[in-house]
C-alpha cells in the first residue's frame, strides 16, 4: 500500500490545517484519516471554495485526488485477481474451520467473503441502494449498524422509500414544521401570515381482529388515517392482493359483493401496485353512527355506474360504539372492543350478506 | 423456440477477450448493448461494416461472469422474469421468485458469494434491470433476519467505531426494545 501514500495529498504537511469541524478526538488510524479528510472537505464553506479555486494548491489537490482514485481502482482490481477461486478454496481447506462470533462453523461462501469485501464489489451507491430497497425496516436498521457507509446508505434508502409519506405529512420540511408549531403556539396568526397544515399524530395502539368468518379480516390493524367521523384503521387484505397491470388493463381476481348499507364510496381509480385493504371505520347508518368493518374491492367491469378499475368497499360487520364510562374517552376513539361490548351482551355483528359467517372479535393490543 | 441460427446475433467480449454470441433481441435487454449498437448504427461512414459487425466490448466484466450474464439473457428472452414488487410479496426467496429457472440460477449450489456480487456489479454496469433485481433479491434474503454482526461477517464489512455503535443503538432503541437480536 506504499504507493498509495505517494499519491495522497499529504494533509498533515499542508499549509491548510484541518478546520475545527474535524474531530480531533477520533483515533488517527489510516482509515479514519481519510474519513476525516472527507468530512473536512465537505465542511468547507461554499464562499471559501471559490477563492481556493484560484490557488495552485487547489489544482494540485484535484490532480492528486484523481491519482488516488486511479490507484484505488487498480489496487482493487489487482487484489481481486490475485486470489483465484482455486487458491481461495485451498486456503480455506488449509486453515481450521472458521467460526463466527456465535460459535457456528461458517459456510465456505462466507469464508470466501472474508477475502473479498462487499464494498469492493459494490462500490456503486446506486447498486447498494437497489439491494436495500428490498430490505424490510428491521433488517435495514441492522445493516445500518455494520459500517458507517452502510449507515448512511440505509438512511438514504429509508428516506427514499418514505418520501411520499413524509411529503404528504409534511415531515421532510423542518421549516414547515416550525411554522406549524408557531400556529399551535399562537405566533403569527394574522390573516396575512403564511400558514401550513398542522400535522396530526395518529393513534398508536394496534387493533387485533380474530375469529372472523371471513379470514381476510383477521389480523392486526394500524391507525392510518381519518375520515369525517373519526380515525380509520386498516390492514392489507393480503400482501399479494395487489392491483396488477397486464396488457394495458387493470385486472384482479375478485367479485363485487352487494352491500346492505350502500357501502360504495365515491369511486377511486385504482393505481397499479395499490394494495387492497380491510378497513375499520365509523359510518352513519341513517342517523346512527356505527363502526363498520369492510374490504376494498376492485371493479373488474363496468356495472351500476362503477367503472372498471374503480375501487369500492364491501361491508361485512358492524358494531355499536363503546360508551364513555365503560371505557375511557381515549379508548373510545378506537374500534369497539368485544370485551367491553360484552358487558351489555353486545358484540360485533354480521350484515345480511355475511350472515352465514362468524362475526369477529376485536380487541386492542399494547 | 426460435433457432439462434436464424436470428441476428451480437458478440459480447469480456475483459479477458472471451467472446459470447447471443441473439440481439436477448442482448438488447442490456442498456449497454442497446446503446452500443445504436451508436454503431448512427455511424454513417461504415454502414455495411457496422451491420455485419455487431460487437460489444464489455471491458469491466470477467469471462466467468459474462458467461453467466449471457445465460441469463438467453433464458430471459425465452421466459421473461416476472417483475419483483416492492414491498416484497413473500417471506422467502422462492415465494417472491416463483420461476424455477431463476431460483436455480442464483442458488447457493450454483453460485458462490463472490460470483453473486460480481454478477450484481455487472448487471448494474450493463444496465440489465431484471438481473440486477434478481441478484439484489438474493442478497436481500441472505441479509434479512440476520444480526448486525452476522451481516458484517457475511459481507466482510469494516466495523463501526464504538462511538458510532453507541449512537446507532440509541437511535434505533425502539427496534431493539422488542427484544430482537
Amino acid at each position: 500500500m506504499d504507493h498509495l501514500h505517494d499519491a495522497v495529498f499529504d494533509v498533515e504537511d499542508s499549509e491548510y490545517e484541518p478546520s475545527d469541524n474535524m474531530s480531533q478526538s477520533v483515533p488517527s488510524t489510516s482509515q479514519d484519516h481519510l474519513e476525516r479528510c472527507g468530512r473536512w472537505l465537505v465542511s468547507i464553506p461554499r464562499q471559501d471554495v471559490a477563492s481556493l479555486q484560484q490557488t495552485q494548491e487547489y489544482h494540485d489537490f484535484i490532480a492528486a485526488f484523481e491519482r488516488l482514485a486511479n490507484v484505488h481502482r487498480s489496487d482493487v482490481a489487482r487484489s481481486r485477481s490475485f486470489m483465484t477461486l482455486e487458491e481461495a478454496e485451498a486456503e480455506a481447506e488449509a486453515v481450521p474451520v472458521p467460526r463466527d462470533p456465535l460459535g457456528q462453523p461458517m459456510a465456505p461462501s462466507e469464508v470466501h467473503g472474508r477475502d473479498f469485501s462487499f464494498l469492493q464489489h459494490m462500490a456503486d451507491d446506486d447498486t447498494v441502494l437497489r439491494a436495500f430497497e428490498f430490505l424490510e425496516c428491521r433488517s435495514l436498521v441492522r445493516i445500518s449498524m455494520t459500517c458507517s457507509r452502510f449507515r448512511e446508505l440505509a438512511h438514504r434508502s429509508a428516506a427514499q422509500r418514505t418520501y411520499d409519506v413524509a411529503q404528504a405529512r409534511q415531515l421532510n420540511n423542518v421549516m414547515k414544521l416550525l411554522r406549524a408549531k408557531e400556529q399551535i403556539d399562537g405566533i403569527g396568526t394574522d390573516i396575512r401570515d403564511p400558514h401550513v397544515r398542522v400535522p396530526v399524530l395518529l393513534l398508536g395502539r394496534r387493533v387485533i381482529v380474530t375469529n372472523a368468518g371471513d379470514p381476510e379480516y383477521n389480523g392486526i390493524y394500524f391507525c392510518t388515517g381519518s375520515n369525517g367521523n373519526g380515525f380509520i384503521f386498516t390492514k392489507p387484505r393480503f400482501p399479494e392482493r395487489r392491483i396488477l397491470r397486464a396488457q394495458g388493463t387493470i385486472r384482479m381476481r375478485e367479485n363485487i359483493a352487494n352491500a346492505d348499507h350502500r357501502g360504495r364510496l365515491e369511486s377511486e381509480v385504482a393505481h397499479p401496485g395499490q394494495l387492497l385493504r380491510c378497513i375499520i371505520a365509523k359510518r352513519f347508518s341513517n342517523e346512527t353512527i356505527l363502526w363498520y368493518i369492510s374490504k376494498e374491492v376492485l371493479s373488474t367491469e363496468n356495472a351500476e355506474g362503477v367503472r372498471a378499475g374503480a375501487v369500492t368497499q364491501t361491508f361485512s360487520y358492524w358494531s355499536k360504539l363503546m360508551v364513555v364510562g365503560d371505557a375511557s374517552p381515549d379508548i373510545c376513539r378506537y374500534p369497539s372492543q368485544t370485551s367491553i361490548l360484552a358487558r351489555h351482551n353486545e358484540g360485533w355483528q354480521t350484515l345480511t350478506t355475511t350472515r352465514a359467517t362468524r362475526p369477529p372479535i376485536v380487541e386492542l393490543l399494547d | 423456440m426460435t433457432s439462434e441460427a436464424k436470428r441476428e446475433m451480437v458478440l459480447l467480449r469480456s475483459a479477458e477477450g472471451s467472446e459470447f454470441f447471443l441473439p440481439i433481441e436477448a442482448a438488447e435487454v442490456a442498456e449497454l448493448v442497446r446503446d452500443s449498437l445504436d451508436e454503431n448504427e448512427d455511424d454513417d461512414d461504415d454502414d455495411q461494416r457496422n451491420k455485419e459487425q455487431r460487437e460489444v466490448d464489455v471491458i469491466r466484466v470477467s469471462c466467468d461472469c459474462l458467461a453467466k450474464v449471457v445465460d441469463f439473457l438467453k433464458h430471459h428472452d425465452e421466459e421473461p422474469m416476472t417483475e419483483i414488487p416492492t414491498p416484497l410479496g413473500g417471506n422467502s426467496f422462492e415465494e417472491v421468485m416463483p420461476q424455477q429457472w431463476y431460483q436455480n440460477f442464483v442458488a447457493d449450489d450454483n453460485m458462490s458469494q463472490e460470483m453473486l456480487f460480481e454478477l450484481l456489479t455487472a448487471a448494474n454496469y450493463m444496465g440489465i434491470k431484471p438481473l440486477l433485481d434478481l441478484a439484489c433479491l438474493k442478497v436481500t434474503f441472505q441479509l434479512n433476519g440476520k444480526s448486525a454482526e452476522e451481516i458484517r461477517l457475511i459481507l466482510n464489512l469494516p466495523e463501526l467505531t464504538p462511538e458510532e455503535e453507541r449512537l446507532a443503538r440509541e437511535e434505533h432503541r425502539w427496534i431493539f426494545e422488542d427484544n430482537y437480536p
